[in-house]
């Protein structure tokens, strides 16, 4: 086989080789062993990086395929907090992704999300980078087919900008009764402002109240499926 | 030949396996040398295993192997204690220390942060580190880290600690090999170059 990939992940083998969980086209997420790559430096471990778009060859079947060879086609240094950004990436995929499922959508989101933080301005790439995240995440979900109107509640009932909204879990949004609110069942940071999920729905992730709400809802959307232990690149960010 | 799977000759096959880069061929065929034709050099490895294993431990302050509470390098009054280099592992620090013209003194992660591994800051000691900078009258933090994914993301995490503690930081370049030719430097390593630039004066 050979097909364009992103290496999401390597771990030491044995004591020259290493196993690379990689993103594809094709055949989704994929496990190849790559022999005596941490041996010598020509087309070694170094050429196995994440954030390079590569163009790979394997062979074999089964849960872990051999890689025969790998050249990277696009380095797409990452820097910074931005590499932190692209390690939550992984580390997502790697949560959410069984091995050999065929994802043409989440492989050209993800190469359009590392291109885009990699040629973000520095000094000033906050409030973008967590929008790439927060676009990414969503698009995600819909992929995998965990996704929900943003702008519809579970009632289909088009979302008021002036209410408050909740996620329930593999259902959608709904709307927070007022009179539960002042009861205190739902505590007002678990609730989602209507104006900041219409903002969401059309794509405007630009003021830090919409992006403070569409992580909120993003981390809601996601613990469902990533069981329950934490993402550990959360831990490096500020 | 039979595998030697039991009994204490089994046992011996066994722990030599555990050595980096020893299969079960070349362990079994230590363990026939050494109790065929060597019995001498077996006691005498025996016996300097025992000792090392149970006189070496961690040096207190830069966490390198040491007989004494400090190994020898931060024993050694002559080396500059304003500069601290930092570095992955207990090789790294030797590759430096061979390579010679650093007389600061070292901090070993022992390992890098890896999140999707679950190594996470307290795993590489960054606590301690910290800790040395608030104690100690530390000018300059040499970070040098791996020049991959992991060791880039470690050393800007390390960074912006450092930072706000009011200490300078430096990164190693990373780059160019010394006698290495443009045309034939992959990507990944050219981009590092050019990020790495330094301005001639
Ligand atoms: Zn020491």
């Amino acid at each position: 086989m050979n097909e364009p990939a992103f290496v999401l992940h390597t771990r030491p083998w044995r004591e020259t080789s290493l196993i690379a969980e990689l993103l594809t086209p094709g055949h989704g997420r994929v496990g190849v062993v790559a022999r005596g790559a941490r041996r010598g430096r020509k087309g070694g471990a170094g050429s196995l990086q994440p954030f390079a778009l590569m163009q790979v060859a394997w062979r074999g079947r089964g849960e872990l395929r051999t890689l025969v060879s790998a050249e990277t086609e696009q380095a797409l240094p990452l820097t910074g907090e931005r590499l932190f950004a692209g390690l939550y990436l992984n580390e997502l995929l790697l949560r959410l992704l069984q091995r050999e499922d065929s994802q043409q959508e989440i492989f050209s989101d993800y190469a359009a999300t590392v291109a885009r933080l990699a040629a973000l301005p520095a000094g000033d790439e906050a409030v973008a980078m967590e929008a790439a995240l927060r676009r990414f995440e969503l698009r995600l979900l819909v992929a995998l087919g965990y996704g929900f109107p943003l702008d519809y509640d579970i009632h289909g009932a088009a979302i008021d900008p002036a209410s408050d909204y909740e996620l329930l879990p593999d259902a959608g949004l709904a709307p927070v009764a007022q009179g539960v609110r002042e009861g205190g069942r739902t505590d007002g940071a678990s609730a989602l402002a209507g104006r900041h999920l219409l903002a969401l729905a059309a794509d405007r992730l630009t003021e830090r109240e919409v992006l403070l709400t569409a992580k909120r809802l993003t981390r809601a959307a996601l613990a469902s499926h990533i069981g329950p232990a934490p993402l550990r690149s959360r831990e490096l960010f500020r | 030949m039979a595998r030697l799977q039991s009994g204490l000759l089994g046992d011996l096959v066994t722990a030599l396996r555990r050595l980096p880069g020893v299969g079960p061929r070349s362990a079994q065929r230590m363990a026939l040398h050494l109790l065929e034709r060597d019995r001498d050099a077996a006691t005498r490895l025996a016996g300097a295993l025992m000792a090392a294993v149970a006189g070496v431990g961690h040096c207190r302050l830069c966490r390198a192997l040491a007989e004494a509470e400090l190994c020898e390098v931060c024993a050694d009054p002559e080396r500059d204690a304003g500069t601290l280099c930092v570095v992955e592992t207990p090789s790294d620090l030797l590759a430096i220390e061979t390579a010679g013209g650093y007389r600061g003194r070292y901090f070993v992660l022992m390992g890098r942060l890896s999140p999707i591994d679950g190594v996470g800051p307290e795993d590489i000691g960054v606590p301690e580190l910290l800790a040395r900078l608030g104690n100690e009258s530390i000018e300059e933090v040499i970070l040098a880290t791996n020049a991959t994914v992991e060791g880039e993301a470690t050393a800007h995490y390390l960074a912006e600690r450092i930072r706000a503690a009011g200490v300078a930081v430096s990164r190693i370049a990373h780059g160019v090999p010394v006698g290495g030719e443009l045309e034939f430097v992959d990507g990944g390593t050219l981009s590092h170059a050019f990020s790495g630039r330094i301005r001639l004066s």
